[in-house]
């Protein structure tokens, strides 16, 4: 039955908030039983917990034993004892009823020399697996998942507790001696921790203490145990009796001179080094054996320093059990609000409403702790452990680059790092940072497969990734670029009696009869394709604009027919014929298509042939560089009020001054890059103050002038301004005039003086 | 209150045979008997020490007992409720003497037992 008192706390505590610090001490002294276990507070062990009141420690409460194995048994093998090295300190928890309740076994691994790879057990004799209640195992600190396993022969309790003690340092080969050779770094050693709860009436006796701690090795089918100790049914018991064993029924696992292969002492004390037999570090084992252990009990307090493997070890004593002066009523430990909140970061707030937080560790995607109240037991909280933040974007890394990624919506993983950003000299495409292979948006030279080119350019594109396709700069003497392609220039425009190639049917020409002082009208065309000769006649496949186009110029202007003129045969336009040669539309024979299997087609009476095929620039006329106008020579031709290209247009009233239009545009309009002859003398108009552009015009046959335009670019002869005067005795008018000295009929004395600019076009109304 | 509680010390796979620790009969100071019942007992060669607590009266509140070694490193705390035997391993060459410690408080008795001659002194 509860006792007042107890009734008493429980009440308080149910009533009072979930929080220790608010509860009430009402233990801690004599005619107090908190637990209810009938022992009273002042001399209970544990006076909050009802399940212990007595600790036994073994070998103390202030130090460690060791623990020392031989793993070559049934061989004596080295003999050094090192194979396994480690210390143990075990508090039993004994109840009022005098009954084991419970176990703390705390190990420091410190060597393990051995060559096999050797796990660690602990053997609880007469204590069967269904009296063993919750077990806790910590390696390093870490909590790790709890094998129990009947130990076979009898009803007992095998825990495990590492698998294989090299792994324990992280050492991946057997060959690796940890702590025993004197010439390898030392490693820290590794603590094992484990507590068992031992339901009472099990028969767990405090006279076995320490427990059977053994190592074993599951490939050899050996294990190693203290003498008093049988093994369990893992071992190959036909092991006994073979090589250096001497085991009797009273003493197992010793040499056939009574030396056991584990040793359990009470206290820290020196062991050997790698490959020294344990009787060069202590004689006195010798007679301890031969004696069965009676003699010589204190062997390992004599010791041949010299062959140990260190000082005498030291180690840290364990946390001393603070006594209680108060406790509560029995209360477990109440999860904080943490408990279940998934997180990334291990939580370290609101861990616990009631108790004291354990340290947080991470278990299997989980977030772990214990709240412990005044139980010792703690009550396990978990909350998931989280790898990231749901929904929420990070950098990531990219080959060359930077990326970014989204943690999913359970914050179980990331989605595919997905590119941002290249660095510089990498471009992105489908997600992968590539090195450019051309710096952005620059030009370089390349060869192009244009016909007639003389230059082309390929521009990087605005990646880095590729050039564009190269593309035409420039073409060959004679041609003009045109789109993609190099076109014939046509020079000086239609001149008679000359074959004109058209550019890109491959031998195609045309013959003017006569051509227009402009150039741009060719009279009575013939055409020709080698030596078979043909006259255009009209037919609704004629695309005279192409023909233009083929001879140089931009397009058509006009076509005109007549029906008195053909030689050799009729010819129209067409694509499907002479193929071999051009797929282009061109001149075909009348009869059957192609002309270069000769002309078949006749000059039919009445039928209507080109007789005037006109065509627009651009007409491009090598600018003269000597002149015969004037009173010196033929005078201009050309028509006033009208330029044409190539043509010496008279400037009234000047007695001889001539203009000269390279090209012409704008209906005759506009005269590009003029120049002026006096006589024999050609120079280029100037930029100057002086210039009157009107009178220029009027003196052309204009009214006036729209436009005028300089540049730098064209000079021929010399510089020219206009003046009234010079050369006063050919005429007094405003006219053009040497820059230089002024009179242009001693001669041009200027020159084309670099940078400046001259009239590149003048426009006249 | 009036009571006697005998504690006695034997030893593994031994007989008990007396050396017995006078009690008190004062019912003020209420002591416990310690007896060691094993004549051959040797810390060298035995294993463990049985404890034996005989209250010859029931006692509220639980019988305390603690023993240590000669060096003051405690190997049992704590206390048991009427009639107990605690056995108290003892490896090989543990210390040469026992400090037992039983009672509480004013009413506590300690004992010195030897490795040879067992309860030598009565504190």
């Amino acid at each position: 039955m509860m006792k007042p008192r107890l009734l008493l706390a429980l009440i308080t505590a149910l009533a009072a908030p979930a929080s220790l610090a608010v509860a009430q001490p009402i233990a801690g002294q004599a005619g107090v039983d908190s637990d209810g276990d009938g022992i009273d507070d002042d001399i209970d062990a544990a006076p909050c917990d009802p399940d212990v009141s007595l600790l036994m420690s073994v070998p103390s409460n202030q130090n460690w034993g060791m623990f020392l194995f031989e793993d070559q048994w049934p061989s004596r093998g080295d003999f050094d004892f090192n194979d396994a090295v480690i210390a143990y300190q075990e508090t039993i928890r004994i109840n009022s009823a005098n009954q084991v309740t419970g176990l703390e076994v705390n190990l420091q691994v410190m060597a393990v020399g051995a060559r096999f790879a050797n796990g660690l057990a602990l053997r609880l004799p007469k204590t069967a697996t269904t009296s063993v209640g919750r077990i806790s195992l910590k390696v390093g600190g870490e909590g790790r998942p709890v094998t129990l396993r009947p130990s076979g022969f009898l009803a007992e309790s095998v825990i495990d507790l590492a698998p294989d003690l090299h792994a324990l340092f992280g050492a991946v080969d057997v060959r690796d001696w940890i702590n025993t050779d004197p010439t390898q770094p030392a490693q820290p050693y590794v603590a094992i921790t484990l507590d068992v709860e031992i339901l009472p009436g099990a028969g767990l006796s405090t006279a076995d203490a320490p427990f059977d701690l053994f190592i074993f090795n599951p490939t050899r089918g050996t294990e190693v145990h203290r003498p008093e100790f049988g093994g369990t049914s893992a071992l190959n018991g036909a092991h006994f009796g073979t090589f250096d064993d001497g085991s009797t029924a009273q003493r197992r696992f010793v040499t056939k001179a009574g030396i056991p292969f584990a040793l359990a002492l009470p206290e820290p004390v020196l062991y050997a080094q790698e490959g020294t037999a344990i009787d060069a570090l202590y004689s006195g084992i010798v007679p301890f054996g031969a004696s069965s252990g009676q003699q010589s009990t204190n062997f390992y307090r004599t010791a041949n320093p010299g062959v140990a493997f260190g000082n005498l070890p030291v180690l840290q004593p364990l946390p001393a059990v603070v006594p209680l002066t108060s406790c509560f009523a029995p209360l477990n430990g109440v999860c904080g609000g943490a408990a279940g909140n998934p997180a990334v970061d291990a939580p370290a707030t609101a861990l616990c409403d009631l108790g004291a937080a354990s340290s947080v560790v991470s278990n299997n995607g989980y977030w772990q702790w214990t709240c412990t109240g005044n139980y010792s037991v703690g009550t396990l909280c978990e909350a998931r452990d989280l790898v990231c933040t749901q929904n929420v974007s990070e950098s990531c890394t990219i080959n060359n680059g930077t990326g970014s990624r989204q943690c999913n919506g359970s914050g179980t993983g990331f989605s595919a790092c997905q590119t941002t950003a290249c660095n510089a000299g990498y471009y992105l495409d489908a997600n992968v940072c590539s090195p450019q292979v051309c710096t952005p948006n620059s030009t370089r030279s390349c060869t192009a497969s244009i016909p007639n080119s003389s230059a082309a350019t390929e521009t990087c594109n605005n990646l880095g990734s590729r050039y564009h396709a190269c593309a035409l700069s420039t073409c060959l003497s004679g041609y003009q670029p045109s789109g993609d392609t190099c076109v014939g220039q046509t020079t000086n425009g239609f001149q008679g009696g000359t074959w004109h190639v058209q550019q890109g049917t491959s031998g195609q020409e045309t013959y003017c009869g006569s051509v227009s002082s402009d150039g741009l009208s060719c009279y009575n065309p013939l055409v020709r394709y080698d030596s078979h000769v043909g006259t255009p006649r009209q037919h609704s496949n004629n695309n005279v604009n192409a023909w233009c186009q083929q001879l140089g110029f931009d397009s058509s202007a006009s076509v005109a027919y007549a029906s008195s003129q053909c030689t050799g045969g009729a010819l129209f336009m067409a694509t499907n014929y002479d193929t071999s040669r051009s797929s282009l539309i061109k001149w075909a024979d009348w009869q059957d298509g192609p002309m270069l299997n000769g002309i078949n087609s006749q000059c039919y009476s009445g039928a209507s042939y080109v007789s005037e095929l006109r065509c627009v620039g651009p007409v491009t006329v090598t600018p003269p560089t000597t002149g015969t106008g004037g009173t010196g020579g033929t005078g201009g031709t050309g028509s006033p009020g009208q330029f044409a290209a190539g043509a010496w247009h008279p400037q009234s009233g000047t007695n001889g001054q001539d203009t000269f239009c390279t090209t012409v545009s704008n209906s005759g309009k506009t005269c590009h890059n003029p120049l002026v002859r006096y006589d024999g003398y050609v120079g280029t108009p100037r930029q100057h103050s002086n210039n009157n552009i009107d009178t220029w015009c009027q003196q052309l046959g204009f009214s006036s002038h729209a436009s005028v335009t300089y540049s730098s670019g064209q000079c021929t002869g010399g510089a020219l301004f206009m003046a009234t005067n010079y050369d006063t005795s050919r005429s007094s008018v405003l006219k053009w005039a040497d820059w230089q000295d002024g009179p242009m009929l001693n001669g041009i004395n200027s020159q084309c003086y670099s940078g400046a600019s001259y009239v590149s076009q003048v426009t006249c109304n | 209150m009036s009571w006697k509680t005998v504690i006695a010390l034997s030893f593994a796979g031994m007989f008990a045979t007396g050396c017995a620790l006078e009690p008190s009969d004062s019912d003020a100071q209420a002591l416990e008997e310690l007896v060691v019942t094993d004549p051959n007992f040797s810390f060298a060669t035995s294993r463990s020490v049985r404890l034996e607590v005989n209250p010859s009266t029931e006692i509220a509140g639980g019988h305390a007992l603690e023993v240590s070694d000669d060096e003051g490193r405690r190997l049992l705390k704590g206390a048991v409720l009427g009639k107990s035997v605690v056995q108290l391993p003892l490896p090989t060459a543990q210390g040469r003497e026992l400090r037992i410690r039983s009672g509480r408080s004013a009413a506590e008795q300690t004992v010195v037992v030897d490795a040879d001659n067992r309860a030598v002194a009565n504190f």
